[in-house]
């Protein structure tokens, strides 16, 4: 009842994770399965950065509408839960487009590419919320989010000195590693939501 | 009883609040033009952030701190405008999960009796974006009773209201005062008299008065008058005094009442009314006078 209450209060907007699934499995149909390197890589980049979307317009009356001084008090577990229930339904779309996209391609991808897009997938959308819920801003949160990813996907992941947490070639990177990449990203994502909850009970920020 | 003893709150080095002291009880008013520190300081009275000096005492004891004490305190903020896209039950039925009523038959419940407080039963279904403004509050107001409020706060209750949504909406608030104390912030003078038995004037962070209204009225003894004039004469009128209102009398005469700290010719004193008071307080005496 309550993720109905939520999706009918996000309106269209609720739907635009799944319209980029959608165009996934449309060019997943049209690319030559010989190219699975570019599929993962897109499924990375073009889908997988919307994991910041539900949670983060969940929370959107709060600071566009400026009602925070009503739910303040009452916010913290709501969040964790919110953003537990959306993160694992995008999960779920995530593991199904993988799990499609090892059909395509007819050799399946190494089982630890699973492990890199849970963690991307909790990283990306906890640090996003983070963001949002510190400026009050979804606008300021969303901009930097896509301009992340299209920086990385521009320059491979290679010039800007920043965390880089998308994988460009499969063959030169040690995928043994990627479960340990998991539990790093989990325990960021951890404090990232800590973090979160601690914000949104708090409405002054010294900053602004 | 709510008392505040020396609040100071300062933001980049500057006051937004200082050394504020109060006693609040019943409902209470604070008045000050825009950027006083109005909200700041309900927000302080209600736990939501921390001053820097002071605290806010409850029936003489400081637990402010405490969670049970904060959840008895509803908030409704100046632009209450949330889940337009859902239905009025739907929106309360949302706040009071989000406020812990888990129980899904308590919470319907719960739900129908604050509909009934702010007679909206037969409008539930209504969706959020197709509410006037004053419904819109009134929806405000219900999310309010969904916990067991003992301290309203309603930050400007009647702003951006037509004058027919302002009476109900002011009539609705002096209902549900009833054993609660209400806080209550406008720049609507008339509707602060109309609702409070107390009211603070706050201006750049400070309390300027404190008192009932009549006694706030008082501060602008000797400085209202009254005179009555032709239609001729008003721009030379308006040219040297204040005027704070203009009424229509029979044979083509106007009754101007004037904020002035000199007594204009052919004017008689009248009793100062609270925004009379304000006034003189809020600019100081006599500022309005042009002569």
């Amino acid at each position: 009842m309550l993720l109905k209450f939520q999706i009918k209060n996000m309106g269209s907007l609720f739907y635009l994770p799944l319209l980029f699934c959608a165009f996934y499995i449309i060019f997943l149909l049209l690319i030559p399965a010989e190219l699975e390197g570019i599929l993962f890589l897109i499924l990375q980049i073009a889908v997988l950065p919307f994991s910041f979307w539900w949670p983060v317009f969940n929370i959107y009356d709060l600071y566009q509408n400026n009602v925070e001084e009503i739910f303040a008090t009452y916010i913290g577990k709501n969040l964790l839960f919110d953003y537990l229930r959306f993160t694992s339904l995008f999960l779920i779309l995530i593991l199904f487009l993988f799990f499609i996209t090892n059909i395509k391609v007819g050799q399946p991808f190494p089982l630890h590419l699973v492990f890199l897009l849970i963690g991307q997938t909790f990283i990306i959308s906890s640090f996003v919320l983070l963001i949002t819920i510190y400026l009050k801003s979804i606008e300021i949160a969303s901009m930097s989010a896509i301009l992340y990813v299209f920086s990385e996907a521009v320059t491979t992941g290679e010039i800007f000195p920043w965390p880089h947490i998308f994988i460009f070639s499969l063959d030169s990177h040690n995928l043994n590693v990627l479960w340990i990449q998991m539990i790093i990203y989990l325990f960021i994502s951890a404090i990232f939501l800590f973090a979160s909850i601690k914000y949104a009970k708090t409405i002054e920020r010294n900053i602004i | 009883m709510i008392k505040v003893r020396n609040i100071s709150k300062k933001y980049k080095n500057r006051y937004s609040l200082k050394n504020i002291n109060l006693n609040i009880e019943g409902i209470y008013g604070l008045i000050g033009p825009n950027g006083a520190g109005k909200t700041t300081l309900m927000r302080v009275i209600a736990g939501l952030i921390k001053v820097d000096e002071g605290e806010v005492l409850f029936r003489n004891s400081y637990d402010s701190s405490i969670k049970s004490l904060r959840e008895s305190i509803a908030y409704l903020p100046q632009d209450f405008n949330i889940y337009p896209r859902v239905t009025i039950e739907e929106c309360l039925n949302h706040i009071a999960i989000v406020k812990g009523l888990s129980k899904s038959f308590d919470r319907k419940r719960k739900v129908q009796e604050v509909l009934e407080i702010v007679n909206l039963v037969e409008h539930k279904y209504k969706k959020i974006k197709d509410l006037s403004g004053g419904m819109r509050k009134r929806v405000g107001i219900a999310q309010m009773f969904l916990t067991e409020p003992k301290i309203l706060i309603i930050d400007e209750p009647t702003n951006g209201l037509d004058i027919s949504e302002r009476f109900r909406f002011r009539n609705l608030i002096r209902s549900i005062s009833k054993d609660r104390t209400v806080i209550i912030t406008s720049h609507i003078a008339e509707d602060v008299e109309f609702l409070c038995n107390k009211i603070g004037i706050l201006k750049n962070g400070e309390i300027l008065k404190e008192g009932t209204s009549e006694e706030i009225a008082n501060y602008a003894k000797g400085m209202v008058w009254e005179i009555t004039a032709k239609p001729n004469e008003i721009s030379n009128i308006l040219h040297h005094y204040t005027v704070l209102n203009i009424e229509k009398q029979p044979f083509d005469n106007l009754k101007l009442r004037i904020f002035s700290k000199s007594q204009p010719k052919y004017a008689k004193p009248v009793e100062p009314k609270l925004i009379d008071g304000y006034l003189s307080i809020l600019e100081g005496d006599g500022v309005f006078d042009v002569t």
